[in-house]
């Protein structure tokens, strides 16, 4: 039998269903690979061997039954360590939380477990999801991430250990978050496929708040289909989270009839990394075999300003409490022990404004976008920066990220999937950020891609 | 739309100072100033965005349940 690490979900879930793969046995695989490459790559918080086990061997009873409930069933997953799971520490990757339980499943979590998907691990993150302003990546309760390609370097965050998970094969997915990158960073850095659902897809009951408006929860796994299968067993309303999109959403597996029509922002590339920059351009020849690519220009407004501000006041109020009580001091980032006061400053009138601002940026975006299915854009300016270096030396803000400040703001969907290697082989990705709940759309060009280039088939050597 | 002024950067910094100072050293201080101005740079570019009144937020207020 070929290993069933890095096995994509659509093959993992034949050989399940088939019986030539055994759930409780698949499960004691990933169980031994994250106790024993999990803590060198610092990417777990809890592993939950126990209960991973019980829910092993009952899907495993349930399939040889004929009861097969679908795509997911035995299939092991991690859980970043914001969504909050009944009996379990939830520690939001910060150490004064660390026996913290919050005693509720969250919706993601439900959904998953009725899907049949086995939980092995609560997965490291960035304490607070980033949301107290970190610079430099020693900023979890489990240590600084550590990249699977090359130890020395950054998963990326805040969803560092669902990233590290998934590249070395420590689970078949993870689930992550997104507030601004917190997805799609990770997965560039780590080399998997990491959707950023639209905003409102999946229920974001029992996660972490950072910013109501713009916290979204989604897959990280193998490639784009994975990603799709994932989607689909989590999204869909939640009368627990009234701002759930209020449609089923259903994974369409079709080719699309009609060639692509995709659009870069001009320049958005030209202060990348050169290394990103030449390997952009060259998943751009790989794309222009299958789809159209344009050139267009976005309106000038203040993009990054809008969405920053947006952050700002939604986590100065979603940790008031936290912040004002000063447990913040003992978080692991120095940083992080002071970096939420400033914005606690932040006026109701300029957050009102970023808010009405975000209605001209709605507009201008979907305008822009209209005749395109999909924007297209290196995930992030450069790979995976050295453990311990600052990847910014100054506040969150100043850095220019037109893709994600567009993207979150707009609650746009977006997905990164690998795109080639730098010389020092570390992975880059590129990013496919679509239409408002036009997932299915950005799927199948991202799955086109990867039918035409093998970066998803490529894994880190042994940790 | 009135852009930010020095001035108004350093009340806003007594605003911190006199909530947060003796939670942190006078480098951290520093960088707090730092963090300050970057959030009242974002604000100089969206009050140099003119609004019309008819701008509402686009958040949506519904009163509960549904009418009869």
């Amino acid at each position: 039998m070929k290993s069933p690490i890095h096995t994509p979900i659509s093959q993992l879930s034949k050989q399940i269903k088939s019986g030539k793969i055994s759930p409780v046995q698949l499960t004691e695989t990933f169980l031994n690979r994250l106790e024993t490459t999990g803590p060198r790559l610092n990417a777990v918080v809890t592993i939950t061997r126990s209960l991973a086990l019980k829910q092993a061997r009952k899907a495993e009873k349930e399939i040889e039954e004929g009861n097969h409930r679908g795509p997911l069933h035995g299939v092991p997953w991690g859980a970043k360590d914001l969504l909050s799971t009944k009996g379990i520490p939830t520690t939001w990757g910060a150490e004064p939380y660390r026996n913290r339980i919050i005693d509720t499943d969250a919706t993601a979590v439900k959904r998953l477990r009725e899907a049949g998907a086995i939980l092995c691990a609560k997965l490291a993150m960035i304490e607070f999801a980033g949301g107290m302003g970190y610079r430099q990546p020693n900023a979890s309760l489990t240590g600084p991430p550590r990249n699977p390609w090359n130890p020395d370097t950054w998963t990326g965050g805040s969803s560092s250990g669902s990233g590290a998970a998934v590249a070395a094969g420590l689970l078949s997915f993870a689930i992550g978050s997104e507030t601004w990158g917190s997805i799609l960073s990770p997965a560039n850095n780590c080399g998997v496929s990491g959707l950023r659902p639209t905003y409102g897809r999946v229920s974001r009951h029992g996660a972490m708040a950072l910013s109501w408006t713009l916290d979204k929860l989604g897959p990280l796994a193998q490639t784009a289909d994975d990603c799709g299968t994932i989607l689909q067993a989590i999204a869909g309303p939640d009368p627990e989270d009234p701002t759930t999109i209020q449609k089923p959403w259903k994974y369409n597996t079709r080719t699309p009839k009609h060639r692509p029509r995709l659009a870069i922002l001009r320049g958005v590339a030209d202060d990348a990394n050169p290394e990103v920059k030449d390997n952009f351009d060259k998943a751009l020849k790989t794309i222009r075999g299958y789809a159209d690519v344009e050139e267009i220009d976005l309106p000038n407004l203040p993009y990054e300003a809008i969405t920053r501000t947006i952050l700002n006041a939604e986590a100065a109020s979603a940790y008031e409490d936290i912040v004002d009580s000063g447990i913040i001091r003992g978080l692991t980032a120095p940083e992080d022990r002071w970096g939420p006061y400033a914005r606690t400053a932040l006026l109701a009138t300029d957050y009102l404004r970023a808010i009405r601002l975000r209605g001209k940026m709605i507009k201008t975006a979907t305008e822009t976008m209209e005749p395109y299915d999909a924007l297209v854009a290196p995930s992030a300016k450069k790979p995976a920066t050295p453990i311990g270096e600052d990847f910014r030396k100054i506040a969150p803000g100043a850095t220019k990220d037109i893709m994600g400040a567009v993207g979150n703001g707009c609650g746009l969907p977006a997905i990164s999937v690998p795109d080639g290697f730098t010389q020092a082989g570390l992975p880059t990705g590129i990013q496919f950020m679509g239409k408002p709940y036009e997932e299915n759309t950005i799927l199948a060009i991202a799955r086109a891609y990867q039918a035409l280039t093998d970066w998803h088939t490529h894994h880190p050597p042994e940790a | 739309m009135s852009q930010p002024t020095n001035r108004e950067a350093d009340i806003l910094f007594t605003l911190i100072q006199t909530r947060y100072a003796d939670r942190v050293t006078p480098d951290e201080l520093e960088e707090m100033r730092k963090s300050l101005n970057a959030i009242l740079d974002a604000a100089t570019a969206m009050r140099a965005i003119k609004l019309e009144n008819s701008d509402e937020p686009h958040q949506f207020f519904k009163p509960s349940g549904e009418p009869e």
